[in-house]
């Protein structure tokens, strides 16, 4: 038994050592270049084997793809809104700049960022990230692209706050373009919107759409910086003059930046005020 | 009519794994189920058969995958070297444990020589990945060997 035994593994062995060289020589054969017409044959037949199934994987594939395309595109919406602000932003800064330009207005105005803003109730203010030590001083005319926006009232050392047209204590002598019509602008409280020019005599012709500006009078802010634009106007019962409902230019609500705008009062005018109030 | 019935069988699985389960990959490993087969076949046959039955499913790999002669080699060898040890039919029952440690060692023992074979004759080259490769490739198909035994109900 043991014989035999030894004679099946001999052949085993034998069977072996054949089968592994007939895979090296096939292995040799195919990397020399042979075999081209099996492994052509090999491809055809493993393609009609996998063409069932390509649809699955297809489909698996297009789920896929069709994730990662979702996700890329939450990314390039967030990134095309960051880049609408961006140019949103850009187009103020560029409208700035031409302001800077205009001859109208003081070469060294300061740049701000609006950082807070108070606009829910009469007493409205807002914060801009300049203080003393960039030159902010009580009284700087704040404005931007549009228009005025108020006028800083107290100053610390990095920042300051501002009282915005929008505040019913704000006042600042104005002049409706065109005319020589003055008198004073200020709010009611009726809204962000709306500002009301007083005083203006019922003699003078004033046409919706017409733009009201700083008169300069007042001594603490440069004139022509315009307020805003007519949209109505109100005999004053009883009285010689007449109410001139305005529109104002700066959007308070979506303010972010702004320019103060230095002003060094005449202390020979206003010393001539003074002394004047003592008159009487 | 035996051996004819079992290449038959060997020639499907080997489709089987050509078409879907060489696309069951996790983390670019797939499993390979002809060796749970060769294994199942090595409790069951004596070794002469069973080393014809290798080379010539190693045959259909190759011709299939356009290998030529990795899987004829690996098949081969791995069931001379492998038919002594693993447990046979007549002997005792396989528990799952036994089943899984020694198909573990059929499909490391093939993938040893077949990756070492490949890496030789540069017909494709691993590198660094050659070990994540050949452990991946062993706990895979183990697990894939376990399945096919729980989901059979038999124990071999």
């Amino acid at each position: 038994m043991r014989l035999f035994a030894n004679i099946g593994d001999a052949r085993d062995q034998i069977l072996t050592a054949f089968l592994l060289l007939v895979s090296v020589a096939v292995m040799m054969v195919r990397s020399d270049g042979g075999l081209q017409n099996l492994r052509v044959a090999s491809v055809v037949t493993i393609s009609y084997l996998e063409q069932p199934l390509s649809l699955i994987r297809i489909y698996r594939q297009a789920l896929m793809t069709n994730r990662d395309l979702r996700r890329e595109n939450i990314l390039l919406q967030d990134e095309i809104s960051r880049l609408r602000s961006a140019g949103e932003e850009l187009t103020e800064l560029r409208a700035m700049l031409g302001i800077r330009e205009d001859p109208e207005f003081p070469r060294d105005m300061i740049a701000t960022g609006i950082i807070a803003k108070s606009l829910t109730g009469l007493n409205n203010s807002l914060t801009i990230d300049k203080g003393s030590a960039q030159g902010i001083t009580e009284g700087m005319a704040i404005v931007n692209s549009k228009g005025l926006i108020g006028r800083v009232i107290l100053v610390s050392e990095n920042f300051s706050q501002v009282m915005p047209m929008s505040n019913s204590l704000f006042r600042i002598s104005a002049m409706v373009q065109g005319t020589r019509a003055f008198g004073i602008v200020s709010w009611e409280g009726k809204g962000l919107n709306e500002l009301v020019l007083n005083y203006v005599p019922r003699a003078t012709v004033i046409e919706p759409g017409m733009i009201v500006e700083t008169s300069g009078y007042s001594n603490d802010m440069p004139a022509h910086i315009p307020i805003g634009v007519v949209t109505g106007i109100v005999p004053e019962p009883g009285r010689e003059t007449q109410r001139i409902y305005i529109r104002p230019f700066a959007n308070l609500s979506t303010l972010a930046e702004g320019f103060a705008v230095p002003h060094t009062p005449t202390a020979e005018l206003d010393s001539l005020n003074a002394d004047y109030q003592e008159l009487f | 009519m035996g051996m004819l019935r079992d290449l038959i069988v060997g020639l499907l699985v080997v489709i089987f794994q050509i078409t879907i389960f060489r696309h069951l990959r996790v983390f670019g490993i797939e499993p390979d189920i002809t060796l749970v087969l060769l294994f199942l076949w090595m409790v069951k046959y004596d070794r002469t058969r069973m080393i014809i039955l290798a080379f010539l499913i190693g045959f259909a790999q190759d011709m299939l995958l356009d290998w030529w002669g990795l899987n004829m080699f690996s098949n081969t060898l791995t069931v001379m070297i492998l038919h002594s040890i693993v447990p046979k039919k007549e002997d005792s029952v396989l528990g799952v444990y036994p089943f899984s440690l020694y198909l573990a060692l059929t499909v490391f023992t093939h993938q040893v020589i077949m990756l070492s074979l490949a890496e030789f004759s540069d017909i494709y080259s691993l590198g660094d990945a050659f070990f994540g490769f050949l452990i991946g490739t062993t706990v895979f198909s183990t697990v894939m060997g376990i399945l096919v035994y729980v989901l059979s109900g038999k124990r071999f």
